[in-house]
This record gives C-alpha cells, sequence and structure tokens, in this order.
C-alpha cells in the first residue's frame, strides 16, 4: 500500500483501520462483559461480623441474619461454612433459601470464643446463590 | 483523507488510544472492588487477638492462656506447630501462592508461603507480646 502525495492510501487503508477497530472494540468488548461479570458482587453489604456464630460448644450459626440477607440481596439462597483451622478443619454448613447453579463464595475470618477461653480464628465462607 | 486532514490510519490510532484509556479505567475500579476483599491489615488486626494454650503448638506441657503472638515469638528460636496452623489459615483466606507472612523476633526471621516477587497488598505491624517487647509481622497478598 503506497500512499499518494497527501499519504492518503485510499480505499485499502479505509480497510485495513476498519478492520483494526472492529478487532480492538471487539476485544474491548469481551474485556468489559468479563469484568463486569467479575465486578458483580451479590454478597455486598454482607456484613460477616454482624452474622452470630458460636464455635464453644459445636458449631452454631444463627440463620436469623441469612434470612435477613436472602429478603434484602439479589440472590435466592445462601450457604455458610465454618471451620476451625487445626481445632475442627471439617466444619459445618448452614443453608437456607435453594441452591443455584450460579454460586458466588466468599471467605471471611472471625476470632471466636473456643472452649476453654481460647479466642481462635474461624474461616468462614458465605456462598450466595443468584 | 478526510476534510480535516486526516488520514484513516491517524483517526484509527486515535480511537485505539481512547480504548486504550477506557480499558485503564475499568481495571482501576476493578482493582478498588478487589482491595475489600484482601485486607491484610484486618488479617493482622484479627489475627492478633487471638489467644490459644501454650499447650496448642509447643511441646510445653503448659495450659496457660497466650496471645498468639506470643507463641510466634517463640517460634522464632524454637521450631514449633504454630507457622504451619498460619499457613493454613491463610491458604485457606487467600489461596495458594497467593500469600507471604513473615514475622521476626530477636533478630530471627520467619516466613511462611511461598509467594515470591510481585504483590497487591502489604501490611506491616509491631505486636506487643507478654514480656513486654514486640514481634514484627508483615504480610503480603497477590
Amino acid at each position: 500500500m503506497n500512499g499518494d502525495s497527501h499519504g492518503d492510501m485510499g480505499f485499502a487503508e479505509a480497510i485495513v483501520s476498519m478492520m483494526a477497530v472492529a478487532a480492538v472494540i471487539g476485544l474491548y468488548l469481551v474485556f468489559a462483559a468479563t469484568s463486569s461479570v467479575v465486578a458483580y458482587d451479590p454478597l455486598e453489604g454482607f456484613d460477616a461480623d454482624a452474622l452470630e456464630a458460636y464455635i464453644a460448644d459445636g458449631i452454631e450459626v444463627s440463620e436469623s441474619y441469612m434470612f435477613m440477607c436472602l429478603g434484602t440481596m439479589d440472590i435466592r439462597g445462601m450457604s455458610v461454612s465454618v471451620s476451625i483451622p487445626h481445632f475442627d478443619e471439617k466444619g459445618c454448613t448452614f443453608s437456607v433459601g435453594s441452591i443455584t447453579d450460579l454460586p458466588y463464595s466468599q471467605t471471611y475470618i472471625r476470632v471466636l470464643d473456643y472452649d476453654n477461653g481460647r479466642k481462635v480464628p474461624a474461616v468462614i465462607e458465605v456462598i450466595a446463590y443468584g | 483523507m478526510n476534510r480535516e486532514g486526516v488520514t484513516a490510519y491517524v483517526d484509527c490510532m486515535l480511537f485505539l488510544m481512547v480504548i486504550m484509556i477506557a480499558i485503564a479505567v475499568t481495571i482501576t475500579f476493578n482493582n478498588q472492588s478487589d482491595e475489600q476483599d484482601c485486607d491484610p491489615d484486618d488479617f493482622l488486626s484479627r489475627l492478633s487477638k487471638t489467644e490459644v494454650r501454650l499447650s496448642d503448638f509447643t511441646d510445653i506441657e503448659d495450659d496457660t492462656l497466650v496471645y498468639i503472638a506470643d507463641v510466634m515469638a517463640f517460634d522464632t528460636s524454637n521450631d514449633t506447630e504454630v507457622r504451619t496452623y498460619l499457613d493454613g489459615i491463610l491458604e485457606k483466606m487467600f489461596g495458594k501462592h497467593r500469600y507471604a507472612l513473615s514475622y521476626s523476633y530477636l533478630g530471627n526471621t520467619i516466613h511462611v508461603g511461598d509467594m515470591e516477587g510481585f504483590h497487591r497488598f502489604e501490611s506491616s505491624r509491631a505486636i506487643r507480646i507478654s514480656n513486654g517487647g514486640t514481634i514484627d509481622v508483615s504480610v503480603r497478598l497477590m
């Protein structure tokens, strides 16, 4: 492609430029779509510290906050898994609502009262189902 | 060349620059949402409140309750299970190879985690221990 006296390459340049623009805008749309899916956070507003969890006499989680989340957030179900590293690796899972194919999980850490005066970190994995 | 004297090629380059700026803005907003998920300062703050029995992670037959910072200070000169314990918590929280924790006391430093090089979040703090001294703890997250 050779330019004319004005540096204009005519139809060929227009075609190449259009293809470059189309390719880049296509890539950007894919990138933007992926980013919006990643940025979507159904657990926005969830406060792990407000979740009533007890581990002193076995793991217990009050479901009242979980039901409140179902009412206020755009989710259909929620499950909370609590494990206590070193002391109770297996842990327990509590679920409310319905389990769908759109899970979104987030992990939190809370220091809770354990047996014999210990205060140990509990790892709380919250899965929201959209 | 159009009436403004801009060829299609130059027009194309201007468009690419606009797209690059748009991508940079998108990435910036995504990183801000990640910061809420990975807060190393919050992790250290919660970790420093942990109280365990001395016998939980050491060979010492003593059921006295101590802060985990005391056990970590003891661990710097005596190999104990506390580093495995911390490694397990970090792995559950942040995933494999995505964290590095180090703590030093009296010149001895212990490293937990195998993440190397680039990291996105970092926090350090000096945690007071029972004998009046402090242990320097830092955590880096991908």
